[in-house]
């Protein structure tokens, strides 16, 4: 199993046409978590122009991808993907180190 | 707080209760005055007058940032986002099975927080806030070593307050004043059931603040007085009601748990425990004749488990002891009979509901 965070193919051409609509030049993805959610930890995503200082750096699928060093631990592996369709979820983090999810998937513990 | 030779904490004012005679007893990692006088004059203040009691061995968190109050919401259960300034609010830190790891005050002190906590936990909570701040901003001190807790508590606290210069508060709120010209966080938290102001100030002014309070009339009091109300009175406590096997229902803190706030670490558990009426046991009391169980004891019917003990205590005559326990719901009826074994002898006990009164602080 990888250790790096990766994106799928459909996730990545989500990601470009959100960046080129809102306009953006330079970006990246900013993944990581945060405490909350039913089960403990949920995740976040937003794009950022600059990655901070102790971010990782991933790119894939002519994507940068910004971790920040702590929440790196709880997602490598982890593969975002993206599930469109009337009940698409959106964007779907597969994480190879979540033991337990909630009801709806977004929160998660290790 | 300091340490004795034997590495027991203890409050600043130590030396100064041993010179009065003072009883000590050991609690956890602390030596506490469990008798100032007379246990029956100390109750009889908390119940009828107005006591003072020194919890300084009580948590002590201040947290500052702008992120504090989210990062509670998140994994607490009570609503905290618009807590305002100069307010308290009691949630309960659940695990993400839905158990509780500790009843908070959290106090609203407008530039930052602070939270009490059991005596046992304020380092475990420190260690969970920690664990889950990923890029808030937050800062989480414990306050324990450099400063004091008084409680003054009891049906005249509103009086006793007002005549050292401070204004009365509604329950749940909080300023920032002087009492004995020192300046204190002053909270009216009425846990316990009854009125209570609790004090938290310097370690430094822990003998001024204590003159003043006593010699306004407020009558010292140890923890066998206190001990005897709170399990009077229903009130859960860590390491006996409060503790990861059970849940913030079962153990009674309805009103401390928000139950349309959205998502918190343990939420899932605790709605669906509520939604789908899946709570086994509630917390009883249990009124025992002849007075022989102890923490731990086992509640059977008919030869069956149905319910422990987590508390204990003896009438004031000792004819019979009054206990806290979990039990579970089809033998939990106001005026069920149980059994208790006492080596080979059985004893029949009575289980009764706890009454909240209005000063029920969750």
């Amino acid at each position: 199993m990888s250790l790096e965070i990766s994106i799928s193919e459909r996730a990545a051409k989500k990601v470009s046409d959100f960046a080129s609509k809102e306009g953006l030049g330079e970006f990246g993805l900013r993944v990581g978590v945060k405490g909350g959610g039913c089960s403990g930890l949920t995740y976040t995503l937003s794009i950022d122009k600059e990655p901070l200082a102790d971010d990782r750096i991933v790119e894939d699928q002519g994507i940068r991808i910004f971790i920040p060093k702590k929440s790196y631990v709880f997602l490598a592996g982890t593969i975002l993907e993206y599930s469109d369709g009337l009940n698409g979820k959106g964007f779907v983090f597969n994480n190879p180190n979540a033991k337990t999810a909630c009801g709806c998937g977004t929160s998660f513990s290790v | 707080m300091n340490k004795t030779s034997t590495e027991l904490k203890h409050s600043p004012l130590l030396e100064t209760f041993k010179s009065l005679g003072v009883l000590f007893s050991r609690s956890g990692e602390w030596s506490i005055p469990y008798i100032h006088s007379s246990e029956g004059n100390e109750y009889k203040a908390l119940r009828d007058g107005v006591g003072i009691i020194d919890r300084s061995h009580w948590g002590r968190l201040r947290i500052a940032g702008k992120d504090a109050l989210d990062l509670l919401n998140r994994l607490s259960t009570n609503l905290l986002v618009d807590l305002e300034p100069d307010k308290a609010i009691n949630t309960v830190l659940t695990t993400n099975k839905g158990r509780i790891i500790d009843l908070l005050l959290v106090v609203n002190l407008g530039k930052d927080l602070i939270v009490i906590t059991s005596p046992e936990t304020p380092e475990k909570v420190v260690e969970w806030l920690d664990f889950y701040t990923f890029d808030e901003d937050i800062s989480v001190e414990n306050t324990v070593s450099d400063s004091i807790m008084f409680s003054v508590m009891g049906p005249l606290s509103n009086q006793l307050i007002e005549s050292i210069g401070a204004k009365e508060l509604k329950s749940f709120e909080s300023c920032l004043t002087t009492l004995g010209g020192q300046d204190v966080i002053l909270i009216r938290s009425d846990s316990f059931g009854i009125p209570v102001y609790d004090i938290v100030a310097a370690s430094k002014d822990a003998q001024i603040l204590w003159d003043t309070l006593k010699n306004a009339g407020a009558e010292p009091v140890g923890e066998n007085a206190l001990e005897r109300l709170r399990i009077e009175n229903g009130i859960p406590k860590h390491g006996h009601e409060i503790g990861e096997d059970f849940n913030p229902i079962e153990a009674g803190f309805l009103s401390s748990i928000s139950f349309d706030k959205g998502c918190y670490v343990g939420q899932e558990v605790v709605l669906r425990l509520k939604t789908y009426d899946k709570v086994q046991k509630s917390l009883k009391h249990i009124t025992i004749p002849s007075g022989r169980a102890t923490k731990g004891s086992s509640l059977e019917f008919e030869g069956k488990e149905v319910g422990i003990i987590t508390s204990v205590v003896n009438s004031p005559d000792a004819s019979e002891e009054l206990a806290l326990g979990y039990i579970r719901n089809a033998y939990s009826e106001n005026g069920q009979t149980l059994e208790v074994k006492d080596g080979s002898e059985t004893l029949l006990v009575s289980v009764a509901d706890i009454v909240k009164n209005q000063n029920q602080s969750f």
